[in-house]
């Protein structure tokens, strides 16, 4: 025990320890830490960073299309901008931004100190850092991978693609892949094993349900990716021949890898944005969520769902009938419980009383633009429909509104939300709207009429489109326009989330009300989240406790 | 009936069909559409409502209110869900085997090999010597059989209204219809990214009468007209002696390689370079002496022609009607 006698000393000793690499908030202990606090904030910062580089990558995109036959940027560095445009958003951006939220509020929601492996918790932090910086390496090492984010062979071999990028590709993503899987057993044994007292499965928060169901979607999936990605870089560097198709391989072969990997991945990036939509608006409709067990079993029939459908994505492909007819009827299904959803969160308004803060700007955003990717998404359904509409730009226009429209609109959401949490501090409200705005009609301008355009025939992934062709031009100068709005709605975002932090409103315990057990928690947490507390009684136990006292 | 008539029938677009397959699909799309819009309509409508009824008003506390009839709708939903996923799924598989080329068919000669190249299309008439490259004719008015492969990456052929999209995978044969019922010119593109060049991969089906259509195979099927005038005769000479014939082929003549476009009849097509250039002299002339300059990334090298040489090669090509 440290003795604070004066007395003793012949100099007066300062109040807090200065500045310092070694003290608590200092680089060391943000590089050193198991903390899962310090590591969630350490997912989102660099989520953050790379949904940045990731959205330069898409404005380069956009100035490249805004008119016919540019030459803003060349057709190599154009096919490595969308490539690593792809890669970083899905693998960098939202996994990490999910799993961010996931590490923070998992073990706070369940009434836990840590979560169950500190030590593999920050290694997977790490290991996904590196393996993006891996791939931000590949610019430097003669070339950034360019066969698109789902490299299909034989595009991605040494043949077609000379520079080492798809190796780089390979290894990066091997790398952060082992992180994810890292951080979904982490998450799945913590949820067995870490809740509170009275924290049965059933009264589990949402969002911990969607994480839960979530791991297992990542620790089923990410080993096919990482098989496929291990095949691919030994033909690469080592001669092997799993997918070339002259020498025996098959290039179909590491489209099915890659796809059943690659639609629960899709899932993987939805389910915890479904989580939040779950906790957000219930709370800012002072109503409880309606039909609690359809939103937790439906997420566990898309979560067996999601490894029958990958097929979908190969229709073009000549499968043949009775696989087209296989993967058609699994992927038409995945459409009841995924609107079974939409149907709970929409009756969870239902005779509330709806306070319009921003998370639930960005919640109700996410419903609209959720819903029209979803219907989009289901023609992709039918094969005949997906013959049409497959690789065009209404592809491209479906994607968006289901990751960017659904997964990045839940994460603003969730940001708003818990911010007052992770810092003690409101978020400017002013501010939080803009960037809504901006936000909103920036997507949209940028996304719906990318549906028309894919209707008119343009193909996705081209870097120029013929002058000729009628109304390309104009739609997509429209487009390029909305996505600059949401680069404007980003700059808001980031001087909020700076500004705030000193300037902001202290928030207290719990600035809005509800009644998971995070809220419970001091703002921001003390470094042991809970000392003591009482048994959880409902899923709503700050209610229960509430009433007691 | 054509539901391209319902959208603007000047341009090309997905619900324009031009053949009894094609009008089938539109009419899926517009019907899934329709189904699409409808459903969006009343989760819109119902957010709408809910926001503006049950928006906080003064003097509401802050309680939180009870779930009321959980489990009552979620079944009626998902009943309704079934019931459209059932409908919708047994018109678009009924579709699907409809105007999908099924297995017996594929015993049948095709009436079209396609064999998609970075970033080409080479086209084949099966008994006939006929090769074309990015332009293909087609008989209007007759479903035709296509076979269609792959020379490296994988490609994709559409060319909306007249059939399905296929994928041109290496190592595979995939087959697939594709019908004109009128006489007309048709572009499509490349739908599969196959690296640098994908933007300028497209392609013209041109449907022609019989007639026509036979008239036009039997030209193309003719060897090369010998070259006219002496810089024809030089250029021709050149063509032998460069490495020209290493990939391309000139029926009639020792130039049989068939890695690039066969060139027997290059002067008779309206475009070049898969659709990247309008088929002139002087453009023609430009793709010789810098082809990374006119379309980056193919796989043309320079050559670095002199001057002379340049028209020689340009005018025996231009010879070759």
């Amino acid at each position: 025990m440290q003795t604070h006698d004066h007395k003793e000393h012949l100099l007066p000793e300062p109040e807090s320890s200065i500045p310092s690499p070694f003290s608590l908030n200092g680089m060391l202990a943000w590089l050193t830490t198991v903390d899962h606090k310090m590591l969630g904030i350490l997912y989102m910062v660099m989520a953050l960073g790379y949904f940045l580089m990731a959205g330069l990558e898409a404005l380069a995109i956009r100035i490249q299309l805004a008119r016919p036959e540019l030459n803003f940027v060349s057709p190599d560095t154009f096919n490595q901008l969308f490539t690593m445009h792809g890669t970083t958003m899905i693998f960098l951006a939202l996994m990490p931004s999910l799993i961010g939220f996931a590490t923070y509020f998992v073990p706070l929601m369940i009434g836990a100190n840590e979560m169950a492996f500190p030590r593999l918790n920050a290694m997977s932090f790490w290991t996904t850092l590196f393996g993006g910086l891996l791939l931000y390496f590949s610019p430097f090492a003669g070339g950034a991978p360019d066969a698109g984010w789902f490299a299909y062979a034989p595009l991605s071999e040494k043949n077609y693609s000379f520079s080492p990028g798809l190796d780089y590709y390979c290894l990066g993503l091997m790398v952060t892949g082992i992180g994810s899987i890292g951080a979904a057993l982490n998450f799945f044994v913590t949820v067995v094993t870490m809740r509170t007292k009275g924290m049965s499965y059933m009264r589990m928060p949402l969002f911990v349900w969607m994480v839960f169901i979530n791991s297992v979607l990542m620790l089923g999936a990410f080993p096919l990716l990482n098989a496929g990605l291990a095949m691919l870089f030994l033909d690469r560097q080592f001669g092997a021949h799993f997918f070339l198709a002259d020498q025996g391989g098959s290039a179909l072969l590491w489209q099915h890898f890659f796809w059943a990997f690659g639609h629960p991945e899709v899932y993987i990036l939805i389910l915890p944005a479904f989580g939040i939509i779950s906790e957000v608006i219930p709370v800012f409709s002072r109503k409880k969520i309606y039909g609690y067990p359809y939103l937790v079993f439906s997420a566990i029939a898309i979560m067996f769902l999601a490894f029958g459908v990958w097929g979908h994505h190969m229709f073009t492909a000549g499968m043949g009938h009775i696989v087209n007819t296989f993967f058609g009827i699994g992927s038409l299904l995945i459409a009841i419980p995924t609107g079974i959803k939409v149907i709970n969160w929409v009756a969870t308004m239902k005779g509330g009383s709806i306070r319009f803060q921003v998370p639930m700007l960005f919640a109700l955003a996410f419903l609209i633009d959720f819903t029209i990717g979803g219907l989009s998404g289901v023609t992709f359904a039918l094969p005949p429909a997906d013959w049409q509409l497959t690789d065009t730009y209404f592809v491209v226009a479906h994607l968006h509104y289901v990751f960017l429209g659904g997964t990045i609109f839940a994460v603003f959401a969730g940001a708003y939300y818990w911010y007052p949490k992770m810092t003690g501090r409101m978020y400017d409200d002013r501010l939080g709207r803009r960037h809504f705005w901006l936000f909103l009609v920036g997507f949209q301008m940028t996304f719906l009429l990318q549906h028309v355009l894919g209707m008119l025939g343009m193909p996705r992934r081209v870097y120029t489109y013929p002058a000729h062709l009628p109304w390309y031009g104009l739609l997509n100068l429209i487009s390029t326009c909305g996505a600059f709005l949401m680069g404007a709605g980003m700059l808001v975002f980031l001087w909020n989330l700076y500004k705030s932090l000193t300037k902001g409103e202290l928030a207290g315990n719990d600035p809005w009300g509800a009644t998971t057990l995070e809220w419970h928690a001091a703002s921001p947490p003390n470094p042991l989240n809970f000392q003591l507390l009482p048994e959880v009684l409902s899923k709503d136990p700050l209610l229960d406790w509430g009433k007691r006292s | 009936m054509d539901l391209g008539l319902f959208f603007l029938a000047k341009i090309p677009h997905l619900f324009l069909g031009h053949s009894d397959d094609g009008r089938t699909i539109a009419w899926l799309l517009g019907i899934c559409g329709l189904v699409a819009l409808a459903i969006f309509g009343v989760v819109a409508g119902t957010l709408i409502r809910y926001t503006r009824n049950y928006a906080a008003k003064e003097g509401d506390d802050a309680t939180f209110r009870e779930a009321q009839d959980e489990g009552k709708i979620e079944s009626k939903f998902a009943l309704l869900f079934l019931v459209l996923v059932v409908a919708l799924g047994s018109y678009g598989l009924t579709v699907t085997w409809k105007i999908d080329a099924v297995t017996p068919e594929k015993q049948q000669q095709p009436d079209l090999i396609i064999i998609g190249h970075q970033w080409w299309w080479e086209i084949r008439y099966p008994g006939s010597e006929a090769v074309t490259a990015n332009i293909a004719h087609i008989p209007a008015g007759k479903r035709l059989l296509v076979a269609i492969e792959s020379a490296d990456v994988v490609h994709d052929w559409w060319v909306s209204g007249l059939g399905r999209k296929m994928d041109a995978v290496p190592g595979r044969t995939n087959y697939f219809w594709i019908q004109a019922d009128q006489p007309g010119v048709f572009e499509g593109a490349c739908n599969e990214y196959c690296g640098t060049q994908h933007a300028w991969m497209r392609m013209e089906v041109v449907a022609e009468p019989e007639e026509q259509f036979q008239a036009w195979l039997n030209s193309q099927a003719q060897v090369a007209q010998s070259p006219a005038g002496d810089s024809a005769k030089n250029g021709s000479l050149l063509f032998s002696e460069m490495s020209c014939a290493t990939c391309h082929a000139i029926r009639g003549t020792t130039s049989e390689a068939s890695i690039g476009p066969d060139l027997t009849h290059i002067a008779s097509r309206s475009k070049l370079l898969a659709g990247k250039i309008t088929y002139s002299k002087d453009n023609l002339k430009a793709w010789l002496r810098d082809p990374q300059a006119v379309k980056p990334g193919a796989h043309m090298p320079r050559f670095i022609f002199d001057e002379k040489e340049l028209n020689d090669l340009t005018d025996y090509l231009d010879g070759l009607k």
